[in-house]
């Protein structure tokens, strides 16, 4: 464990230091202010924009953290072979996945947090501002365990971009699949439910779509946006499996992580 | 031993049908407390070599062990301190701060560490650059850095891979002298290198590489007789090599 925080800690020094993180944090902020702006701009369900834009913000500005950064630091360990530097020390490759991991969770976390806030700010400023507007049975709580939902969708995109770092030999390749793979969870769901339930879709079809809504994160679950904006009700249940289910796929491809990185040769 | 190669072999896939051997069965010891120098032309397999040793690549066949562990046991590392070829690190990171990721992966306690930093800092004339980011250094001070990440914890054997390359005569020198103090230590020291005066200087023993293959084993003053020194050994050996064995293609690593 010592040596997974070890790597951890200067992963994340190295992420949380470098300018893009602070420019992507900045336009984070902008788009707050424009979500003020913005929200001034409608005669209802103000609180619903305020809200659907601020964790939408919170959304890209995480996934723009992972493709731009997390990726980068990842793949610069293999091509300017810092992962020398890392290996040759009494640590063991699966350490080296889990410490990459824990540090670059970390890094997105404390994005997630500063985005948080700002977007808290917004939405309180943009219900303060027309309170007659709010959902009538607004919920921080509602509204906090969605940013949760939302890191933990980032989580997921994280653990794939490691994956497809891992088993590539170029950045670019492992962002383009892990945007295609992304691109596909949001959707995978939607494209389930129309296809699989119709009577007119053939059996191969079905069967797969089926393998891909298994293969694939459904990220769409992790969504809460809706929700938090009407103040609609959550069960707890279906939060609790829905955070299983996240968990369980980080898992998951962390082990495949750690198996594929155990047989590649670094040269 | 310290360090035992046996028939140790190194095959690359090069497209479908095509592999490359870039190292051939290999034997070599190395005893502790002894300073061998490892030369051979470009792509003679010496950094495949070093790399197999980290188990950064995997053999093909053949085993290395390092103080009767095998190489692949990353808890074998404890004792070895590592230079690559062309060190890189972290960019945003200070060298106070590689050092300590260094000596506690290496289980240094916290004062130690600090105490064993500050003096080699110190000795690679650093001190005055170790809070600043490793980005701003210029190639020699990484260079030093990546010496001083090798030897923080103290290790009983140094593989360092063309240690001198990027340093000026100065710099040149303080490695040489280091490792001279390491051997005075009784510390085991593996390097390869391209400057044959530095390893006049320093070696007791050494061992010639070509195509993956050990063309000489032995001390300075065992090179063949009528050869005049070790660079005229050096090419004599790898030019009648390479006339043996014309044509095949080097491959590097």
């Amino acid at each position: 464990m010592d040596n997974i925080w070890l790597l951890a800690k200067i992963t994340y020094k190295e992420g949380v230091r470098n300018r893009i993180l602070h420019g992507i944090l900045i336009v984070a902020f902008l788009f707050s202010l424009f979500d003020l702006v913005f929200t001034q701009m409608f005669a209802h369900d103000i609180s619903k924009v305020a809200v659907d834009l601020g964790l939408s913000t919170v959304s890209l500005a995480g996934l723009a953290v992972i493709f731009f950064m997390g990726i980068n630091l990842l793949a610069k360990d293999f091509e300017r072979r810092t992962i020398y530097m890392v290996l040759s020390r009494p640590i063991a490759r699966w350490q080296y996945v889990l410490g990459k991991f824990m540090g670059l969770a970390l890094m997105v976390g404390t994005a997630v947090c500063i985005l948080g806030f700002f977007t808290t700010a917004a939405v309180k400023t943009a219900m303060w501002m027309a309170p007659e507007h709010a959902a009538q049975n607004f919920s921080w709580k509602i509204f906090a365990v969605s940013i949760g939902f939302s890191y933990l969708s980032l989580m997921i995109v994280t653990a794939l971009a490691q994956f497809f770092t891992s088993i590539t030999t170029s950045s670019y390749i492992a962002l383009l699949v892990t945007a295609c793979t992304y691109f596909i969870g949001q959707n995978v769901e939607l494209v389930r439910k129309t296809f699989v339930d119709q009577q007119e879709t053939g059996w191969a079809f079905r069967v797969l779509i089926e393998a891909v809504s298994w293969i694939f994160p459904n990220l769409q679950a992790f969504d809460l946006k809706r929700a938090a904006g009407y103040g609609l009700p959550i069960e707890p249940l279906t939060l609790l499996w829905v955070a299983l289910y996240g968990f369980a796929y980080i898992g998951i491809i962390l082990l495949f992580t750690v198996f594929f990185f155990q047989r590649r040769e670094l040269t | 031993m310290t360090i035992e190669i046996c028939k140790l072999t190194k095959k690359y896939r090069r497209g479908l049908r095509r592999i490359c051997l870039a190292v051939d069965a290999l034997d070599l010891d190395i005893k502790k407390g002894e300073v061998f120098g490892f030369l051979g032309p470009n792509g003679a397999g010496k950094s495949t070599v070093i790399k197999l040793l980290l188990d950064f690549i995997r053999p093909s066949s053949g085993t290395a062990r390092i103080n009767g562990t095998a190489a692949g046991d990353p808890t074998v590392r404890r004792v070895v301190g590592y230079l690559p070829e062309n060190p890189f690190f972290y960019d945003h990171l200070t060298a106070e701060e590689i050092l300590a990721f260094g000596g506690r992966a290496a289980r240094m306690d916290k004062k130690h560490l600090s105490k064993c930093s500050d003096a080699l800092l110190e000795r690679l004339k650093l001190s005055h650059a170790k809070k600043q980011r490793l980005r701003t250094y210029s190639k020699g001070m990484v260079q030093r850095t990546g010496l001083a990440l090798a030897l923080i914890h103290d290790p009983e054997i140094c593989i360092l891979d063309e240690p001198m390359s990027g340093l000026d005569p100065l710099g040149r020198r303080m490695v040489a002298d280091l490792i001279i103090d390491m051997r005075k230590n009784g510390k085991t020291v593996f390097f390869s290198s391209h400057i044959l005066s530095d390893i006049e200087r320093v070696c007791d023993r050494i061992g010639i590489l070509n195509r993956g293959r050990l063309l000489y084993c032995g001390g300075m003053k065992d090179l063949p007789a009528g050869t005049g020194g070790l660079e005229e050994a050096f090419v004599k050996l790898i030019e009648n090599d390479e006339g043996a064995n014309g044509g095949q293609h080097l491959v590097t690593g």
